[in-house]
């Protein structure tokens, strides 16, 4: 974990309301693996105050991006920020994906912005030789929907839900998941899910009921960062854990919804 | 010109310098900040505040950001004081900075109990009783009237000899009626402020967005009312003023210093900045040496009014 002054070097607008930025900052990039996340300090004033959290989109040597939804004032103060400009952060934090063991078919299932960390997820699964990855995005509309293309270019299989039916099925991400679990006998793939609290939810249920183990990436409003404040704690089996420091992948399994 | 003296006394207990960690922002030993920052150039660490019994705390969501500020009702969730002697202590055991003990109670046997433990626990330098949190039910009421603050003060004071900070409520008609409560009864120090109720509501759903409905209130949002808490309390009592409530650099530092303060807590600030306290303790430094004054205890309370 470190504090240290990263230098941006692109913040574009990846669809509307949505930017990607890559960030250079060797030391927490470096030390990232899939699922951890950091945390940025959105300008020098005391609006917006805490840090906000995000996860760690893409890493690439000394380089990671993140991938972030205009929702408040943070990420708004983010999006006006231009390559070039210095932005102080701490990271990586908390624990990644736990590793496949073996060989496994792997079912990546992502919801909206949900999408971001499972990115490098994939990337990292691939590099380390696995081949049987299937993707499932779920979206709004066509117009949030995210990584897409970035997936299909990696040359997984990858499949889409809308709400509105404006791109691929008309459905929820997990009705595709329930689909493919029920069309390929045997299949007893190993589950990565990161999306809104219902979705998540919704994973853990068609887990349990297939006997699946599934992991999930969880949010909470965050202040430390690092486990001293106790503020982002989340409900489990084994009483309440800290989505900065346990987290922010924790087994379903383990969770009470 | 030489080195700014920066050491300061609460009681007995002297900081190498002003400028320490407030409970419940800091852990329960500190160990969360050891790779970020050094610890041993801290003033003191005071430990999350502990129980007798392990307190699981409160529902989540337990903190939001407001204006220049945040909410948060944590609840004193911790593994009770034997686990704290056994389990975090030690970690604290080389650090060449003091460690003041935060203690919470439902009763006043509790505030003794917890006193007479740690009473024997030499790597505890002092204890800071926190009669002041608003997030346990119960737990602002020894603070409010300045009868049942003089009772828990007093109930320590008779189990250890160890010095103690009295950790104040700004919920109060008139906080410095507290202190003056506190010092008859035997506290070494008050420190104040502890945070301000306040809470958040969520107008889609319109549910409150605190688990526990209220919470209480931190960060730069509280500094005018705190400072003036402070100025008004150090004026009327006659030992040490530790100075709580959004200070995020040194400039905060030293309005409490000038207030009346002879020492600081920093605690919403480590969020925003893990490095503050220690920027803090530099900016200090500087302006010291800017100002050629030789030692901070010059500067307590020398606001020109």
């Amino acid at each position: 974990m470190n504090q240290a002054k990263g230098k941006i070097l692109s913040n574009e607008e990846a669809k509307p309301g949505y930017y990607l930025m890559a960030i250079k900052c060797p030391p927490v990039a470096r030390a990232a693996k899939p699922g951890q996340f950091l945390t940025v300090r959105c300008g020098n004033a005391t609006e917006p105050l805490l840090r906000r959290p995000f996860g760690f989109h893409r890493i690439n040597g000394d380089a990671f991006y993140i991938l972030y939804k205009v929702l408040g004032k943070g990420t708004k103060a983010l999006s006006s920020m231009k390559a070039g400009d210095a932005v102080d952060i701490l990271g990586p934090l908390g624990n990644g994906f736990p590793w496949p063991k073996g060989k496994k078919d792997i079912v990546i299932v992502a919801g909206g912005i949900g999408v971001a960390p499972l990115a490098a997820l994939a990337e990292k699964l691939l590099k380390d030789g696995k081949k049987d990855i299937s993707v499932i995005i779920g979206a709004r509309d066509r117009k949030s929907l995210l990584c897409r293309e970035h997936f299909e270019g990696l040359g997984i299989k990858t499949m889409v839900a809308t709400d509105d039916g404006s791109c691929g099925k008309k459905c929820f991400a997990t009705d595709v998941l329930e689909e493919l679990i029920s069309v390929r006998r045997p299949f007893i793939p190993l589950i990565y899910a990161c999306g809104p609290g219902p979705m998540i939810k919704a994973v853990a249920h068609v887990a349990k009921k297939r006997g699946l183990e599934a992991y999930g990436s969880f949010e909470e409003y965050i202040a430390c960062g690092v486990g001293a404040c106790l503020g982002c704690a989340i409900k489990t089996k084994s009483g309440y854990k800290l989505v900065c420091k346990d987290g922010p992948v924790f087994n379903l399994k383990e969770m009470i919804w | 010109m030489v080195k700014p003296d920066l050491k300061v006394r609460i009681g007995a207990l002297e900081l190498k310098n002003p400028v320490t960690m407030a409970s419940g922002t800091f852990g329960s030993s500190g160990e969360e900040y050891k790779g970020l920052i050094d610890l041993s150039s801290l003033g003191a660490i005071v430990t999350k505040s502990i129980t007798l019994k392990a307190r699981e705390g409160n529902p989540p969501p337990r903190l939001v950001e407001t204006p220049s500020g945040m909410l948060n009702s944590i609840g004193i969730q911790n593994d009770g004081v034997d686990s704290f002697i056994k389990d975090k202590l030690p970690s604290l055991g080389k650090l060449r900075t003091a460690v003041i003990v935060s203690i919470a109670g439902h009763c006043i046997e509790d505030y003794a109990a917890l006193a007479a433990k740690l009473d024997k626990v030499k790597r505890v330098d002092a204890l800071e009783i926190n009669i002041s949190c608003p997030n346990v039910k119960g737990g602002l009421e020894f603070s409010r009237e300045p009868g049942s603050a003089s009772e828990v003060v007093a109930a320590v004071r008779r189990s250890t000899g160890k010095p103690i900070i009295t950790k104040l409520s700004p919920n109060v008609k008139d906080i410095s009626e507290i202190a003056l409560a506190a010092q008859e009864a035997g506290t070494d120090a008050v420190s104040l402020v502890n945070t301000f109720t306040g809470m958040a509501i969520d107008i889609d759903s319109r549910m409150p967005v605190l688990g526990n409905v209220v919470g209480g209130l931190s960060g730069p949002a509280i500094k005018p009312i705190a400072l003036r808490m402070v100025w008004e309390t150090s004026r009327k009592v006659r030992i040490p003023v530790i100075g709580i409530g959004g200070i995020m650099d040194h400039k905060d530092a030293l309005e409490f210093i000038i207030a009346g303060a002879s020492a600081v807590q920093v605690g919403t600030a480590t969020f925003v900045n893990p490095a503050a306290a220690m920027e803090i303790i530099g900016g200090i430094e500087k302006y010291m040496r800017g100002k050629k004054i030789k030692n901070i205890k010059e500067m307590t309370g020398c606001l020109k009014a």
